[in-house]
Formats: C-alpha cells, structure tokens, sequence
C-alpha cells in the first residue's frame, strides 16, 4: 500500500472512522494515486498541499464527509445547539412566568374573600347579606392560597435558575461562532 | 497583503472560494471519479499543486447533496466512485457561475477604475 494512503488510514482509524468508509476511500485513493502515477503525473497535483500532511488531509477528508466519529456533523455541527437553546429558554420562561401568576394569585386570593365579604347584592330591593356572595373559587385559593403561593414561588425560582443557568452556559455576551469548528477540532489545516 | 502576494495567497483564497463550481462544471461533462476531475481540471488550465485538495470538497459535495455517486468499474481499473450532478448540484452551479460573474464584472470594474486613477 502507498505510504500516502497507509497514513490516511491511521488516521482515519484515530477518529473512529468506520471501516467500511475508510476502505472506500483508501481504495479510490489509491488507485488515483497508481493511475496519476502511471500518466506521470505528481502525487502532489492529485493532493494538492494535502500530499505533505497526510493526517491532515485524511482528517480534512473524513470531516467533509461527515463520517468522524463523536464528531457532530458539519451541517448541524453548531456548538450552541440553537435549538435546544432555544426550547430551553422558552420552557424556563413560562416556568418562571407561570410561578410569578400564580404567586400573585395566592396572594391576592386572601385579601379578595375579605372584600367579597362585605360585598352587596347586585339584586335591586334585596339585602345585603354580608359574605353570602363569596365564590367557590375564591374560597378555595383563600384556603389554598399559602400552597398556591408556594408552589408558585418554587415555579418561579426554578424558572429563574434555568434562565441563569442558560446565560451561563451560552454566554451570549461573547460571541457567536467562538466555539472551535469540527474541523479544528481535530487539529487539521483547512484545506477547502 | 505584501505575504499574500509573495506567498500566492491571494491565487489560494480566490480558489478556495469558486474551486467547487470548477468541480461541478467538470462534473457537469459527465460523471467522473477524482483523479479523472483532476484531468479534466488540468485540461482547463487549473493546476492544484500548491492549493487544496478537490477530495474533501468531494466529499462536502456529497454531504450536501450536490452530487450523487456511484461505483463502477473504471477502464481497465479497479471500481471507482463515480461523481455526477444532481438536480440539486446542476441548481447549486448555475446560482454559483451566476454570482461569479457578478462579482467579477463589479472586481473587473472597481480594478478598470483604479488602474484609470493610478495612471492618470
């Protein structure tokens, strides 16, 4: 085998390339590289600067392909993960959302069958009968509100926290695209 | 700018930049495996010695869906992956030779209006 090929191989090999695609493409480089040979042709006019990084080249290679393993691939190869970002902020929000209403609703509830208690009767000529026209509703977040109020408030701290937590990992303040591409991941000049 | 001119960077970067509408305008004569895209590359003038390697844009090609591949026996050879356009590929090449020419004629004519100042 070409010495060429056999360090793309190992290379190849390292990043956990599958056999199978590693095959194919020393295979086709090979006979490239024997048919370039029989035209009297460089090995460097078929490889390009490629001919004197070997690694590089089969790394840049593979990379372009898609077939390094552990590697994201290229075309979603974005290191923020836009989306998942963006779920999780969007689930964090209305967490923290959700926990601010109904902290407010528990609170409210308490001061809400006070008034209700000395509310009249919306029927012309009838009494007022003092606390006959509470709500059911209202009753029941008088007598649930401190539990409304708690669970709200755990909504809202875990809401927060996420959100903090978000900023912290994502830190937008410093840039998109600082992250190291796929392809400097692995250490490899950028051929194409 | 003076080490990109000393070090042919400048040839370098301009490549790197249309070298894979050079390879789907080859393509676009017939399918065609890599050594055979080198020729057909050599043949228009376009040497790669110095500059990157077609074989991981190939392989960029592939990935997005701008050509499709097949295996097949070459003459008097061993199988080899065969290169042609896909419908997506010929779309891809005619937006990219549509953009080039753009931009050079703007380059050609920025470049006329320099060359007119600088001997005037």
């Amino acid at each position: 085998m070409n010495s060429f090929v056999a360090a793309c191989r190992r290379e190849w090999r390292r990043l956990g390339v599958p056999e199978a695609v590693a095959n194919e493409m020393a295979s086709d480089l090979q006979a490239d590289l024997a048919e370039a040979e029989a035209d009297g042709v460089s090995p460097e006019e078929v490889l390009g600067n490629g001919y004197f990084d070997p690694e590089g080249f089969a790394a840049s290679w593979a990379t372009a392909r898609g077939v390094v393993a552990g590697s994201p691939r290229p075309e979603t190869g974005d290191p923020h993960r836009p989306w998942a970002r963006l779920s999780a902020t969007l689930v964090c929000g209305v967490a923290a959302l959700v926990g601010l209403v109904v902290v407010v609703a528990g609170r409210q509830s308490s001061t809400a069958v006070a008034g209700v208690a000395f509310r009249r009767s919306a029927v012309p000529g009838m009494p007022s009968v003092p606390g006959v026209l509470v709500e059911p509703q209202k009753l029941f977040m008088a007598h649930h509100g401190a539990a409304f109020a708690l669970v709200g408030g755990v909504l809202l701290l875990a809401g927060l926290a996420g959100l903090a937590v978000i900023l912290l990992v994502w830190r937008p303040w410093r840039g998109r695209g600082r992250g190291p591409s796929p392809d400097r991941d692995i250490g490899m000049p950028s051929y194409l | 700018m003076q080490d990109m001119v000393e070090n042919g960077g400048r040839r370098t970067q301009l490549l790197r930049g249309v070298l894979d509408l050079c390879l789907l305008t080859v393509m676009a004569e017939g399918p065609a495996y890599g050594y055979e895209m080198t020729r057909r590359l050599g043949a228009r003038g376009l040497s790669m010695v110095g500059e990157g390697s077609i074989y991981p844009l190939l392989g960029r090609l592939e990935r997005d869906g701008l050509v499709d591949t097949h295996r097949a026996a070459s003459d008097g050879g061993p199988p080899r992956k065969y290169y042609e356009l896909s419908s997506l590929g010929r779309k891809a090449l005619r937006e990219g030779v549509f953009e080039w020419e753009t931009t050079r004629d703007a380059v050609d004519a920025a470049l006329g209006l320099t060359a007119t100042e600088v001997t005037a």
